[in-house]
């Protein structure tokens, strides 16, 4: 009965997107043979070269307010560096920022001159787009057969499970279990092949008082010619 | 020596008869128009793009001051300015609802100009330096220092057809600006009301 239960509530996980707000019990493990194509199922979800990708933003705010955003990231995943734009709808650049191994804020207006603004973003950007940096990581599946990889670092659990169709979402927990971020990628058409393919859109979900969600419609992708942020 | 003759070139664009004649000559056309209609591309130029972000839209303005400015694509947005002030709405899950979350000042000032140069209002005075380097060409450029962080100048480039313009440069440094093209540009037609009211 427990087992059923447990499939049950594990079934509504992963069909309500991120509507688990807890740390779920450790995956069902694979057997050791399958755990290298798990883990590397969980690592496609993420670029492998430097990439720019461009988003129509859908921001709904605490409170409920809405706005609308274009953003502009640039990811270089072997230093592990962001380049990020926000602007208006209208062209108005509002943000500009470069993570390479500090923090460099080019330009911010208005509300998001904030620096916990800044540590912000570049920490869902750093979420989404690279893997996480430290700790063993667990890999195991889902009652739907999802690839399920759980890393544990100091300070953050970090959860990316991988569908059968290609959909995504990767979860941050504290310490003590309360969920802190989720995102998800979702595919228009579930991806062809074994390499990275951006998603078709993302969904960021922040916790807490000062929660937020970012619908992010994926406007434009390219490769970078260079390996670095100038 | 070239900073002299450019210096010499500014002063002699500015003070040109021909060309305040030119700017004057717009300016009477423009403020007989009662209403203007037209498509735009925009596309947008930052040194991190790797090529320009296009967007297309429309815009319309009606005497003396209602005026609605469109996105189309890649974003569907509506901002419209009345005498009630400048409301955005941005379309979400199926339908338009009021953007307020986000206060650009920056924005509203631009359009409170666009609004001023379709009616033919170019006032020296101002809060933007008016400087004309060729008989078919305007400058802007903020007088406030606060303003100046945001837009370096603004380039009006302006059509054979008296009163119009033909495009619009926003500089908001050498490296990042903004380019508004006008295409199917209709003038003096009927624009209803309803293009003026939340969408």
């Amino acid at each position: 009965m427990r087992t059923i239960l447990k499939q049950i509530a594990l079934l509504l996980l992963f069909t309500t997107g991120c509507a688990h707000y807890n740390l779920p019990p450790d995956p069902l493990a694979v057997p050791p043979a399958m755990q290298h194509g798990v883990l590397a199922a969980c690592r496609q979800i993420y670029p492998d070269n430097p990439r720019q990708f461009v988003h129509a933003i859908d921001i709904t705010a605490p409170g409920g307010t809405k706005s609308a955003l274009i953003g502009i990231t640039n990811v270089f995943p072997a230093p592990r560096s962001i380049h990020c734009v926000l602007m208006s709808v209208e062209g108005l650049v509002l943000f500009e920022a470069i993570d390479h191994n500090e923090l460099i804020i080019k330009k911010a207006i208005g509300p998001f001159q904030s620096t916990a603004f800044a540590n912000a973003i570049m920490a869902d950007i750093t979420l989404t787009y690279f893997p996480a940096r430290q700790g063993a990581c667990r890999a195991g599946v889902t009652a739907l057969a999802s690839a399920w990889c759980r890393c544990r670092a100091l300070e953050t659990i970090t959860d990316v499970i991988r569908q059968t169709n290609g959909n995504w979402q990767i979860d941050l927990y504290a310490p003590t279990g309360r969920r802190l971020r989720c995102i998800r990628g979702e595919y228009i058409h579930p991806p062809l092949s074994e390499n990275f393919h951006p998603p078709d859109q993302l969904t960021v979900s922040a916790a807490g008082l000062t929660g937020y969600r970012l619908e992010m419609r994926l406007l434009s992708t390219d490769t970078l010619d260079k390996d670095t942020i100038e | 020596m070239q900073w002299l003759l450019f210096f010499w070139i500014g002063l002699v664009g500015f003070n040109n008869p021909a060309f305040a004649d030119a700017l004057q000559s717009f300016q009477t056309a423009a403020a007989e128009i009662t209403s203007i209609q037209a498509d735009f591309v925009q596309e947008k130029h930052l040194p991190i793009l790797k090529q320009p972000l296009i967007s297309a839209g429309r815009f319309c303005f009606r005497r003396p001051n209602l005026f609605r400015w469109e996105y189309q694509t890649p974003v569907q947005s509506v901002m419209l300015m009345n005498p009630s002030g400048i409301t955005r709405y941005v379309f979400s899950q199926g339908h338009f609802v009021k953007d307020d979350g986000i206060r650009l000042e920056g924005v509203q000032v631009i359009l409170q100009q666009m609004i001023g140069w379709l009616r033919g209002q170019f006032d020296n005075q101002s809060d933007f330096a008016i400087h004309c380097p060729r008989p078919d060409q305007i400058v802007l450029s903020p007088r406030q220092p606060g303003m100046a962080k945001m837009i370096k100048r603004i380039e009006l480039n302006l059509s054979a057809q008296a009163g119009v313009i033909d495009s619009v440069f926003i500089y908001e440094d050498q490296t990042a600006y903004t380019a508004i093209h006008f295409k199917q540009v209709n003038i003096d037609a009927d624009v209803p009301d309803t293009e003026f009211v939340k969408p």
